[in-house]
């Protein structure tokens, strides 16, 4: 481990993260988000505000007020995985100027090996997980009318809607002694398909876990992080933001040499961010 | 004379304390919700995708009287939210107390809030089920299992002080 590193933190990390709170603020759930518009319109006047460990608490403590005022258990693991983020950027900004970045990126690796492993663990321990729920109903009531399924499935549409009634119908009448109901389970490949998705994603996250404990810096465990997150974007385009932290935590770890991997996290993180940037303006 | 880290252990800090805090949580978090009803997508935990979503959570609440009994989802009539992220005991008698605040009616075997509709006779017991439900792969079935069943007496409302 390189422990002589005199960088400074990058300047283009530290703003994507005030965007990405900002952004993450519009949402309904938080509390704080005039605090926020206010420090960031600050911001645009002294830009060494960005870097000012106060700042920073400020926006930490900010961002935490929406735990309070909505309680621990309402808040999405997206709200936990930034508001550590903002802890790791006030750690590094009180360590002090000398070694920033290197303090950085071991804390960023650390927590992304809590995010991960943790995920992997949750995956591997639940029995919900493994009846193949998740991605076979996935598949059966939103991806079977997207491309690529809705090109090969003749009646995608018409397999949705039935679903979705054979659901409506099973939450609205309640009846102790029939707690189930068949479904219209499409062609058999979708089984097939759900299957290798739930085994595949619980070993490339097992698989990313390991990388980042053994190889953070290498380019092929950025590359296939890359790869993990527009596969989770193609499959649940509604988690914008929570990819775009993870996209952040991988970007302070990734090698300053590697120009073409550095480009490619800020390109996907900018438009993680302006994405998610739709939805909460949609939602306020 | 201020208290002053060395800077060994100032790095060690900086380093460890939040990716600490972090799995601290996500452990609480992970057996808490392996051992009760809390749901995985919250409370930072980072189980999201491992098991069902909140949204495919249900809440029935039973009305037993003296001669009938009778069944509200209450999802039309208050915000279940809060109740379905972790149905315990006590935010399944919160709910069910906010639901006795409401003019209920009945309709058949159902609740109503109907005007029209004649009153509920007096509720002796309530019994409450909350309700995962699922697609079980191998035998393609939506499956809902009761994950949470509670159950109260009218009086325990009465006596019950905000």
């Amino acid at each position: 481990m390189n422990n002589s590193i005199p960088i400074k933190i990058d300047r283009k990390l530290i703003v994507l993260a005030l965007i990405l709170t900002f952004v993450s603020s519009l949402s309904a759930l938080h509390e704080a988000k005039f605090f926020i518009a206010i420090a960031l319109s600050a911001f645009a006047f002294n830009r060494n505000i960005a870097f000012n460990l106060y700042f920073w608490l400020f926006i930490f403590l900010s961002t935490c007020t929406q735990f309070i005022t909505n309680g621990q258990y309402r808040m999405a693991n997206f709200h936990y995985a930034l508001i550590y983020f903002q802890g790791l950027i006030i750690c590094t900004l009180w360590f002090g100027e000398e070694r920033e970045e290197d303090i950085l990126q071991k804390s960023a690796r650390l927590l992304f090996l809590v995010i991960m492993g943790m995920a992997t663990i949750q995956k591997f321990f639940s029995p919900q997980y493994f009846y193949g729920d998740f991605f076979y109903r996935l598949l059966l009531e939103e991806h079977i009318t997207k491309w690529p399924l809705s090109w090969i499935i003749k009646d995608a549409k018409l397999i949705q809607i039935d679903n979705q009634q054979i659901y409506q119908s099973m939450i609205n009448g309640f009846n102790l002694n029939t707690l189930s109901t068949t479904i219209n389970p499409g062609p058999d490949f979708l089984k097939s398909m759900a299957t290798i998705l739930t085994w595949g994603v619980l070993v490339f996250e097992a698989l990313l876990t390991y990388l980042y404990l053994f190889f953070n810096r290498h380019k092929l465990t950025h590359y296939l992080s890359i790869l993990f997150l527009l596969g989770t974007l193609y499959m649940r385009p509604q988690e914008t933001l929570f990819l775009a932290l993870l996209s952040l935590i991988c970007f302070a770890q990734c090698p300053r040499e590697s120009r073409s991997l550095r480009i490619c996290y800020i390109t996907l993180i900018v438009v993680l961010i302006a994405l998610g940037f739709n939805k909460s303006i949609l939602r306020t | 004379m201020g208290f002053k880290f060395s800077k060994k252990w100032k790095e060690y800090l900086c380093i460890f304390l939040i990716p600490t805090i972090a799995l601290v949580n996500s452990l609480v978090q992970f057996y808490i919700s392996s051992t009760s009803s809390l749901v995985k997508w919250k409370g930072g935990g980072f189980g999201m995708y491992s098991a069902i979503h909140y949204t495919d959570r249900n809440i029935w609440i039973e009305f037993n009287t003296e001669s009938n009994k009778y069944y509200l989802n209450p999802f039309n009539y208050v915000d279940i939210a809060p109740y379905l992220i972790y149905p315990n005991r006590e935010a399944l008698f919160k709910l069910t107390k906010e639901v006795l605040e409401l003019d209920l009616r009945v309709q058949g075997n159902a609740i109503t809030m109907q005007k029209n509709a004649p009153k509920i006779e007096p509720i002796k017991k309530i019994n409450v089920y909350a309700l995962d439900t699922s697609i079980i792969l191998k035998d393609k079935k939506y499956h809902q299992e009761i994950i949470t069943q509670e159950g109260f007496d009218i009086e325990q409302f009465h006596s019950h002080k905000n």
